[in-house]
């Protein structure tokens, strides 16, 4: 055995013809490159993808969407035609408000004031004026300040429902109200459908005077700018995106305007110059909502019954009123006058503990201020009965409390003896859900009702109201 | 005669080894792909997406409206095919997104806000968004008003396989169609506005 063939390598090797080696070899590349022995990677023509990106590069910068000439104003000739017939509104208003147009849109949870609503709605003052309106025609602006003066949010104009409801707040004898409602799809899956309506509301007739629609679809690239507008929200609501700061209404200033229209009705039906003596403002009847008021009224109210039956009998007799005596109140037996008088005292202490006392006597204060104003040069309006004994103003505060005024003559009486010609009494009531302030006037020489006015709390100061009576 | 045999060994050897080892090159542009011996690829996908986004911008190329443009929402690709898309899937958005923004006569909402939104109203699966409270408050989040989206995209991709078995002479065969279907969806109503779809068959021998 030679060394070499001891290498086990090269006897392996030595053992291969090389025809041999060239079989595997042509074997193993046929075996990797034909499909006998599997696969062979395929190829196919590439997808030709276009290039989208680079086409719009290649078409130059980007142009911007502009309107370009040929737009129209949807509202321009429903406009003239609305504010024509407001013109010419029968019987004849001496001020128009206009408010926005309010848009109502699915898409949104609420309904809300675009710039079209608000740009139509200035169209319509405008277009008042240029027309020679000869009173006055308030534009969104002027409505706005005036719903701050009235102390009335602008989110309570976005129904019709409410601008009837506060229309006479706004002090115009006509308020023009619209709305814009989108219509999707109508007609055609990518058509959508601005429907437009301006209302004219007449506040003492209450009714919608006059009307007028129009339509601005989609399909009419003309309108773009007008859709521009309408999909825009403006400033004008309270509640928009904008947040911008508003006067938001408050009790207090719902107080003040409650005193200044009741004085203004009451003004408006008694002549200050036939009362003889001053006009009392009694506190604010608030007893249907505060226990401790209740209960002193009750006694009061007793009391002064039996005041009354004794009074008239002394009259009846000529003789001077027995007060000596028991006297039940509450079904509590006092062993005198001064023991029931006692009993009110501490009841009367009681109620002056609370909010509702303190809230009774502020109202009353602003509403003498009010008639005071209007009953001027006359203006003799006060708060208090100074000049009546407390016995009397016991007497007093239970017919007032039972709305006994008007006949209990010794009331009537003890009050004329003390300077008052007239007795305002203001009483807070509540009818379902809505507060509203009620005042009666007793005209003490004949005790008669000489007038009365109700005017109801802004529903949304209900909870404000409630907290400053303590409940 | 001997020696070059000797020699002839270690050389086929290390032309073997070589031959395993990893290359890359640029392809060259308009250069064949290649085709998946098992799965679909680029070229299968690459062609889906053509076919199927070019079509859905062409059917909705509609009329010009005087609103403005319409916002689309795309809102992505249910995958129910036998083949898990892997790292196709986020190419395939980015290439739908892609033309819709450049081509159409749209405005796309960033796919990156429909996905916050539909987490900030806590939707999982795409069809949640078939409930119209859903879709509302999905088009809530997105924006008010003229701001939200007019239309949703929304794709499927599928597949069907035929297959044949092989005998001794001949190899097992499987045909397999890929498609995508595309459908825009109308945001505020959830019907069907349009739907197109992309196809291609590949073949396979085992």
């Amino acid at each position: 055995m030679t060394p070499s063939t001891n290498r086990p390598f090269r006897r392996i090797a030595m053992s291969f013809s090389p025809t041999a080696f060239a079989s595997i070899g042509l074997f193993l590349l046929a075996a990797c490159q034909t499909e006998v022995f599997g696969g062979k990677d395929t190829y196919s023509s590439r997808v030709e993808t276009t290039d989208y990106a680079q086409e719009k590069i290649d078409a130059g910068p980007r142009k911007i969407d502009v309107w370009g000439p040929g737009q129209k104003d949807p509202a321009a000739e429903p406009v003239a035609r609305f504010s024509d017939a407001v013109m010419h509104l029968n019987p004849k208003p001496a001020s128009v408000a206009v408010l926005p147009l309010v848009t109502y849109d699915l898409r949104t949870n609420k309904p809300w004031v675009s710039e079209m609503g608000v740009g139509t709605a200035d169209a319509v003052a405008r277009a008042l004026k240029e027309q020679g309106f000869a009173g006055q025609a308030f534009d969104t602006a002027d409505a706005g300040v005036r719903l701050a003066e009235a102390n009335i949010a602008r989110s309570s104009f976005l129904t019709l429902e409410q601008v009837a409801a506060n229309a006479h707040r706004l002090g115009a004898d006509v308020v023009v109200f619209g709305t814009i409602k989108r219509r999707d799809r109508v007609g055609a899956l990518d058509r959508d459908v601005l429907t437009c309506e301006l209302q004219a509301y007449d506040v003492p007739g209450r009714r919608i005077a006059t009307s007028t629609r129009w339509e601005i679809p989609s399909d009419d690239t003309s309108y773009r700018q007008a859709w521009d507008l309408a999909q825009a929200e403006n400033a004008w609501a309270g509640d928009s995106r904008y947040a911008m700061p508003s006067g938001s209404p408050g009790l207090a200033a719902e107080l003040q305007r409650l005193s200044d229209d009741l004085a203004s009705a009451l003004a408006s039906k008694i002549d200050p110059a036939k009362i003889e003596g001053s006009i009392y403002v009694a506190p604010l009847d608030v007893a249907a909502f505060v226990p401790q008021l209740a209960t002193l009224r009750s006694a009061q109210g007793a009391y002064a019954s039996e005041i009354s039956r004794r009074a008239d009998e002394a009259r009846a007799n000529n003789e001077h009123l027995d007060s000596s005596g028991t006297i039940v109140l509450d079904g509590t037996e006092y062993p005198s006058f001064q023991a029931a008088e006692a009993h009110m005292t501490k009841l009367g202490t009681a109620y002056q503990a609370t909010p509702a006392a303190r809230f009774a006597q502020s109202f009353s204060s602003g509403l003498a201020d009010a008639l005071r104003a209007r009953t001027a040069p006359a203006g003799r309006a006060v708060n208090d009965l100074a000049a009546v004994g407390p016995v009397d103003r016991a007497l007093i505060d239970g017919e007032l409390s039972q709305g006994g005024l008007a006949k209990s003559f010794a009331a009537r009486d003890a009050l004329r003896a003390g300077g008052v010609g007239l007795v305002v009494a203001p009483r807070l009531e509540r009818i379902g859900d809505t507060y509203q302030i009620r005042v009666d006037a007793y005209e003490l020489a004949n005790g008669s009702l000489a007038g009365g006015a109700a005017a109801p709390i802004a529903p949304a100061l209900v909870t404000e109201l409630e907290r400053a009576l303590g409940r | 005669m001997k020696k070059i045999h000797v020699l002839f060994v270690p050389l086929a050897l290390a032309a073997v080894v070589a031959a395993c080892g990893s290359t890359g090159r640029v392809k060259a542009e308009g250069e064949d792909q290649l085709v998946g011996d098992k799965r679909a690829g680029n070229l299968t996908y690459d062609e889906l997406v053509q076919q199927s986004t070019t079509k859905l911008v062409q059917q909705a190329s509609m009329q010009a409206r005087a609103q403005g443009p319409y916002k689309v929402a795309f809102f992505g690709i249910e995958t129910k095919g036998a083949e898990e898309l892997r790292d196709q899937l986020p190419a395939i958005y980015e290439q739908i997104e892609e033309i819709l923004v450049n081509s159409g006569p749209f405005v796309v909402l960033s796919r990156k806000a429909v996905d916050r939104a539909r987490q900030e109203v806590g939707l999982r699966d795409f069809s949640d968004l078939f409930i119209a409270k859903n879709r509302d408050a999905f088009t809530g989040v997105m924006g008010r008003d003229s701001e939200s989206p007019d239309v949703l995209v929304y794709g499927t991709t599928t597949t069907q396989t035929t297959e044949s078995e092989g005998g001794w002479f001949s190899r097992d065969t499987k045909e397999r169609r890929y498609s995508l279907s595309l459908e825009m969806i109308d945001a505020h109503t959830g019907t069907i506005l349009s739907k197109v779809s992309g196809k291609q068959e590949i073949e396979y021998k085992k």
